[in-house]
């Protein structure tokens, strides 16, 4: 992935990941509303993804 | 013909070369045979012929167009040129098939034979005509020439304008012959303008930097494989409506219609190449724009490079994009292309050429009528793409030109598919042309199939694997340490007891826990512990330095860690440290609980979710952190899965685990067999960097499975002992050779091979190809069980089969992440748009593209990643590491030859210490990725647009940082250098030359070790190469004691081969002959060399006493080695001396000496008087070279023994002793010598000599060389040559490959007088 627009995008597992701000989405990922340089996106998700486990396993750990 | 018969009458003009001209006449001198460049149009037209009528126009055509009496001469001027005669005459040939059955296949035939006929260059014209007369009144017209004098248009204007006037001339009223208004040689002119102009010149070397080398792929099988070029034409007309609403669109967005048509073109180059900026070449026009400028003919044509990045939202936007870079090349395109390449350095630089041709050709031709029209044209580039204005239905054809040694039909079919493809796209101008999909229906519906690798596993832990195991076979034995069993039961209880400690210490499901062991008895348990309390293991390897333990530690977020009593000390405080050996107590109740029948010991193991982590492994991070991969359960239990499925190990299986196991390999290694009921045999601590010791562990513990890095398996099977039974190799970690692969099939016939690949980000492996005989392409294979490949361009779209791009994976093995490291996380794993929903891909950054099998051929990398002995490296975590200390302005790591070289500029003038920056470096980074080669550079070079230019970075200099050169002094040592001079690569290994400071790594080391045991027969531990890292030392510790005390031989063969003349050598005053050795080998493999050896070397041996002695005794053995002459005789300093004499001897008694050489020899003063009368300075020649300070009425005082010492001592501290005086037996033995030889030749003084002489003798600048006192001994030939330096470097490198250059030439001419 080159410079350029991107957006901050979260599945149902609440795995973050970061996505070509002009391109639809693939299935299953969800747009966060938080675009901007890929730069942004990625700092972004350092705040805010604390917990890297699967929503599966925090679940099934009982959280 | 030569020029000298044509100046005087027949010239009008000489000019030089235009530069394509120039590139067209080298490439047909380049391949004779071939047709390139030599291009021929036929013609058919309706009618009779007139052959007086064709005759005609072709004489006034040729009078009126200079290039039709042009010829070459490449050679006879200080540059080419062109020259334009007065006269000159077309051939035509005429051949009637008007009876012939098949005239076609006639034409045919002749055409084939006509293109291989080639031109004389030096005669006009370089054209030829000739017309086949067919039946039913037509007649076909060729003509055929070298391109370098005609374009494509011009051959339209020529064939237009000699109709017109034939057609004039049967109707008996000719046309006028005015001369055209311009002419070849102003394009020539403007050229040369163009060339010389700065603006030009700045244009197309910014166009050019940091271009991308855009290449088509070729197909694994083209059409003609390994043939004489030549080239196939594809031809699809466009559709009339296509090309209706493409003029459309070239309306609505105000460019030409070849605009949309070049867009089209570069979108399908982006897409082949799986990169969205690329570079074609266009062809170019440099007609004169005036109004008659279309009836000039010659050779206006230029290629030039169209740079566009591709990525873009819209058709619209894109066609505007290439619009403007037409526009701005415009002015600068008689640039010619030679000087674009030698701006941009490289060549071939383009690879595939767009050609827009829409020649209004054949107009006003009354009473002409065309019937067919056939061209051939054959240029140098593999694929030309052309648009080319059809004479048949007006409108344009797509033509593909591809050379078929290089390309295939099929895959060229194919590719105009693409080109149909986006031209429909290009004439919606508002749609996106970036997403690949409308071009991969195809491909996509292969890949998808392939990627279709759904097998169900059950979810399950590792630990809770072997567990199961443990209650299927609880006795069997299930790991082997140093020939120590131990049973499952005995493992899975030692285990236990370390879960309870570890969760009785606060440990929790979810926690990350270091292991600090060596490979051990105690690891697996230790692995095995923590995963039964919940938590995932952290390999902490004890050899890393502790910062870096303690900053992975803290990065993972661990608070505990099992180590033992050696290693604890290394892991920080605040880490709460565990003993990890449970030992024979813990096996002992295991057997006891077992025999009582009662439960295992210990609690049972808490449950852990299968997406639980199972280990975080640290690889190399590019901005100087490593960075953690977190691996659950599910993910590492599938490969484990898949490799059963795979390869089915039974309860006989071994696997050896020899992997680090901070190397995510270790993993199957270690767990694998043992949830099959196989067996894992432990190999010790750092045996398995050495490949002897694993050869004989494979055949002694009879090992069935196990892992090679590709680098290690090339140095294995160097073994001579290899293992002869079953084998099953798993390489990873690095590209596999095939030739590696073949040399394996052949050293172990009855063993399997397997190539898998796989990151740590994608739980070890998610490839396999299983690797047969005789592959010269080992591809990484298909994906393995549950997971998915994707090849994507820079977009993250999918590339076509056959193209390069970034191979991603997907599927369960997928790592969790990044351990404390979302952002990195986020940007590594990403959606997958083409896998189930909400599933991520990782992007690996290597570089792969699909077989058309669908497996996958691994290509490179796209980042700076390398590997260095399957170990990840990120150079840029070193440059960081090196940024980050003092004195340090700007840092560059590059591998060169698997070795990592660090440029470094400092911060001042003053040059960095690089020793101190290494040992700095060895606090913080692991052995591998210290740099071996340091070098110090004013600045980092630039490219034109300010990037670092890697190309231009100095070779690392393998030769630097040595200690002074300082030869072999026996022949043991001389065996020791050569053997490291193979294997490190480098030339002229000194005797105290570090092996690692020559850049020698581990894997070098024990080649090292290999190729000792393979030439000496000595079984060298690999520690001994590390401790004793100088040929010095490492002789010293290999000399068996009766080494230095067998009687030498008098004459040693340096080399015996050869049939010249042999030559002599004979010693100097130490007696020693091994400073011939560089001499000997600069002579060649055919110049046999004999030395001769001083008497008094071995014990027991007396010197000789008089020169006249050593004449007597050294001509019986030179005759009984070589009985026969002639002879070259030499020596240095008191060696010429004596070979002088013996020469004089050899002669009196009958043979032939053509030559003595003297290599500063004196003829006044052999040996330096002040040594012959004061034995205190003899002592300090003899042993310092004279290069010491000692007080001579203090060792005049002294009795001979303390002298001795004195000297040697005072030498030592000057660093000055000589090398052959290393132990004191040695020393007192080469004094001996010396003394015995200076008195022996000291005094001498030589009768004239009436034979050749070759004297190499110093001098400084400018001075003559001394003659040494030999012109009033020579009567014969003296000839002196020159030593600048000091004078023993005439012996050594570099000087000495002159010495050795002037001998040979001596030797076979005869000397000339000087």
């Amino acid at each position: 992935m080159r410079d350029g627009h991107y957006k901050v995008v979260v599945n149902d597992e609440e795995q973050y990941s970061i996505w070509f701000a002009e391109r639809p989405l693939p299935q299953g990922w969800h747009d966060t509303g938080v675009h901007g340089p890929k730069q942004t996106c990625l700092d972004h998700i350092e705040q805010v993804w604390t917990d890297m486990r699967p929503r599966s396993l925090r679940e099934a750990m009982g959280e | 013909m030569t020029l000298t018969t044509q100046t005087a009458h027949g010239l009008e003009d000489a000019y030089p070369l235009a530069a394509l001209q120039a590139g067209m006449l080298y490439h047909s001198a380049y391949e004779p045979d071939a047709p390139t460049y030599h291009d021929l149009t036929t013609i058919t037209l309706r009618g009779r012929l007139d052959p007086d009528a064709l005759t005609a126009a072709l004489a006034e055509v040729t009078a009126r167009h200079p290039v039709l009496r042009t010829s070459f001469d490449l050679t006879g001027f200080s540059e080419p040129l062109q020259l334009v005669h007065r006269a000159a005459a077309i051939p035509l040939e005429v051949t009637d098939l008007t009876a012939d059955p098949s005239p076609r296949d006639r034409i045919r035939a002749w055409a084939e034979e006509e293109k291989r006929r080639p031109f004389d260059w030096a005669s006009p014209p370089l054209a030829r005509t000739h017309v086949h007369l067919l039946p039913g009144e037509q007649f076909a017209f060729s003509l055929s020439f070298h391109h370098a004098i005609l374009d494509g248009w011009s051959v339209a204007a020529l064939i237009t304008e000699l109709f017109r006037r034939y057609h004039a001339h049967t109707r008996h009223d000719p046309l006028p012959a005015t001369p055209p208004p311009a002419a070849f040689r102003d394009l020539v002119a403007a050229e040369r303008a163009a060339v010389a102009s700065p603006d030009a010149q700045r244009f197309w070397r910014d166009q050019v930097a940091d271009a991308p080398d855009t290449r088509i792929p070729r197909p694994a099988e083209p059409d003609t494989p390994g043939r004489e070029r030549t080239v196939e034409v594809l031809r699809r007309p466009l559709d009339p409506d296509l090309l209706e609403r493409l003029r459309r669109t070239a309306r609505e967005l105000a460019v030409p219609l070849r605009t949309v048509l070049l867009a089209a073109h570069l979108r399908v180059v982006a897409l082949l190449s799986g990169d969205t900026e690329v570079m074609t070449g266009l062809v170019t026009h440099s007609r004169p724009e005036s109004e008659a400028g279309a009836d000039v003919l010659g050779l206006f044509l230029n290629t030039v490079p169209l740079r566009v990045d591709t990525a873009v939202p819209t058709w619209a936007a894109l066609v505007r994009r290439v619009f403007d870079a037409e526009v701005a090349l415009l002015p600068h395109r008689q640039y010619p292309l030679f000087e674009i390449q030698r701006a941009a350095g490289r060549s071939p630089l383009l690879d595939v050429l767009f050609d827009y041709r829409d020649f209004h050709v054949y107009q006003g031709m009354p009473g002409v009528d065309i019937v067919d029209q056939d061209f051939f044209e054959q240029t140098d580039l593999p694929l030309t793409t052309g648009f080319t204005r059809s004479r048949h239905h007006g409108g344009f054809d797509l033509t593909l030109t591809y050379d078929r040694t290089q390309f295939a039909a099929g895959q060229l079919r194919q590719v105009a598919d693409h080109y149909l493809t986006a031209l429909n796209q290009a004439a919606a101008p508002d749609t996106d042309p970036r997403p690949s999909a409308a071009y991969l229906v195809d491909d996509s519906a292969a890949i998808d199939r392939w990627n279709d690798t759904v097998r169900p596993y059950p979810a399950a832990t590792l630990h809770g694997l072997i567990a199961e195991q443990a209650d299927r076979s609880p006795d069997a034995p299930a790991v082997c340490f140093d020939g120590t069993w131990l049973t499952y039961r005995q493992l899975t209880a030692r285990a236990r007891v370390l879960a309870a400690r570890l969760r009785a210490t606060g440990t929790r499901p979810g926690d990350v826990v270091g292991v600090c062991l060596d490979r051990g008895p105690d690891l697996l348990p230790a692995l095995l512990g923590i995963l039964g309390a919940g938590a995932a293991y952290l390999p902490l390897e004890p050899a890393l330095p502790p910062d870096r333990l303690a900053y992975m530690l803290d990065a993972a977020g661990a608070r505990a860690a099992l180590a033992d009593a050696a290693t604890a000390h290394l892991l920080p405080p605040g880490i709460t440290v565990h003993r990890a050996d449970t030992q024979t107590d813990t096996d002992a109740d295991a057997d006891a609980s077992a025999a009582s029948g009662a439960e295992d010991v210990g609690p049972p193991d808490v449950a852990v979710h299968p997406d639980s982590l199972a280990y975080v492994i640290f690889t190399s991070g590019s901005t100087g952190r490593p960075k953690g991969v977190a691996v659950s359960h599910r993910a590492i239990a599938n490969r484990l899965h898949w490799m059963q499925d795979t390869f089915g190990l039974t309860p006989d299986d071994r696997v050896l685990h020899k992997t680090p196991f901070s190397f995510d390999v270790s993993v199957w290694e270690l767990f694998w067999p043992l949830i099959t009921g196989a067996r894992l045999v432990v190999a010790p601590p750092d045996s398995h960097r050495d490949s002897g010791h694993l050869a004989a562990l494979i055949s002694g513990r009879r090992i069935t499975t196990l892992h090679f890095v590709p680098s290690m398996l090339d140095v294995f099977l160097d073994e001579t002992d290899l293992p002869d039974g079953p084998l099953r190799v798993i390489c990873s970690g690095e590209a596999l050779a095939p030739d590696l692969a073949q040399r394996f099939h052949d050293r172990l016939p009855a063993a399997e091979l397997h190539n898998l690949y796989g990151p740590t980000e994608a739980a070890v492996d998610v490839t396999w190809h299983p690797c047969a005989p005789g592959e010269s392409v080992i591809p990484i294979g298909h994906a393995i069980a549950n997971t998915r490949l994707e090849i994507l361009d820079p977009a993250g779209h999918r590339v076509p089969i056959g193209t390069p791009g970034e191979l991603c994976l997907g599927g369960v093995q997928l790592a969790r992440g990044y351990i404390g490291r979302p952002g990195l996380t986020a940007e590594r794993f990403v959606p997958d748009p083409y896998g189930p929903p909400g599933s991520r891909l990782y992007r690996t950054g290597d570089l792969a593209r699909r077989l058309p099998d669908g497996q996958v051929h691994y290509l490179g990398r796209s980042d700076f990643q390398v590997k260095i002995r399957g170990q990840r490296v990120e150079l840029g975590e070193i440059e960081t590491h090196l940024l980050a200390q003092p004195g340090v302005r700007a840092a560059v790591v590059t591998l060169h030859d698997q070795r990592l070289a660090a440029y470094v500029v400092p911060e001042g003038v003053e040059p960095p210490d690089t020793d101190a920056l290494a040992a700095r470096l060895r606090t913080q980074l692991p052995d591998h990725m210290i740099p071996a080669f340091w070098i110090t550079l004013d600045a980092l070079p630039v490219t034109a647009n300010g990037k670092l230019d890697r190309a231009a970075l100095p070779v690392p200099d393998t030769a630097a940082g040595r200690a002074p050169y300082l030869p072999p002094r026996d022949p043991f040592e001389a065996r020791l250098a050569t053997l490291w001079e193979d294997t490190l690569g480098v030339d002229a290994v000194g005797v105290h030359d570090d092996f690692f400071a020559l850049g020698g790594h581990s894997l070098l080391a024990l080649r090292l070790t290999m190729r000792l045991r393979k030439e000496l027969g000595r079984t060298v531990p690999l520690s001994t190469v590390l401790t004793a890292p100088t040929v010095a030392r490492l002789a010293a510790e290999l000399r068996r004691p009766d080494d230095n005390d067998a009687p030498p031989q008098r004459i040693v063969p340096l080399n015996p081969h050869g049939n010249r003349p042999p030559v002599f050598l004979f010693h100097a005053l130490g007696g020693q002959v091994f400073r011939y050795l560089p001499l000997t080998r600069h002579l060649g493999a055919d110049q046999p060399v004999y030395a001769v050896q001083a008497a008094g070397l071995a014990p027991g041996e007396e010197p000789h006493a008089t020169l006249a002695d050593m004449v007597d005794d050294y001509t019986a053995h030179l005759l009984a080695t070589r009985p026969h002459g002639p002879y070259v005789l030499g020596g240095y300093c008191i060696g010429g001396n004596i070979a002088l004499e013996v020469a004089r001897r050899l002669r009196g008694l009958g043979h032939q000496v053509p030559l003595v050489v003297l290599f500063y020899s004196d003829a006044d003063e052999p040996v330096l008087r002040a040594s012959l009368e004061d034995d205190a300075v003899l002592l300090t020649h003899a042993l310092a070279g004279g290069r010491v300070q000692v007080d001579l009425d203090d060792l005049h005082r002294m009795d001979p023994e303390q002298r001795l010492l004195a000297v040697i001592d005072a030498a030592a501290r000057a660093d000055t002793l000589q090398p052959d005086t290393a132990d004191l037996n040695q020393a007192r033995r080469f004094v001996d010598v010396f003394r015995a030889n200076a008195h022996a030749v000291g005094h001498y003084r030589h009768d004239p000599y009436d034979g050749d002489l070759l004297l190499f003798s110093p001098t400084t600048e400018g001075a003559p060389p001394d003659d040494m006192g030999w012109r009033a001994v020579a009567t014969g030939n003296l000839h002196i040559s020159p030593i600048h330096g000091e004078r023993f470097t005439v012996m050594y490198e570099p000087r000495v490959a002159h010495a050795a250059a002037e001998l040979r030439k001596h030797t076979d001419h005869g000397l000339t007088q000087h």
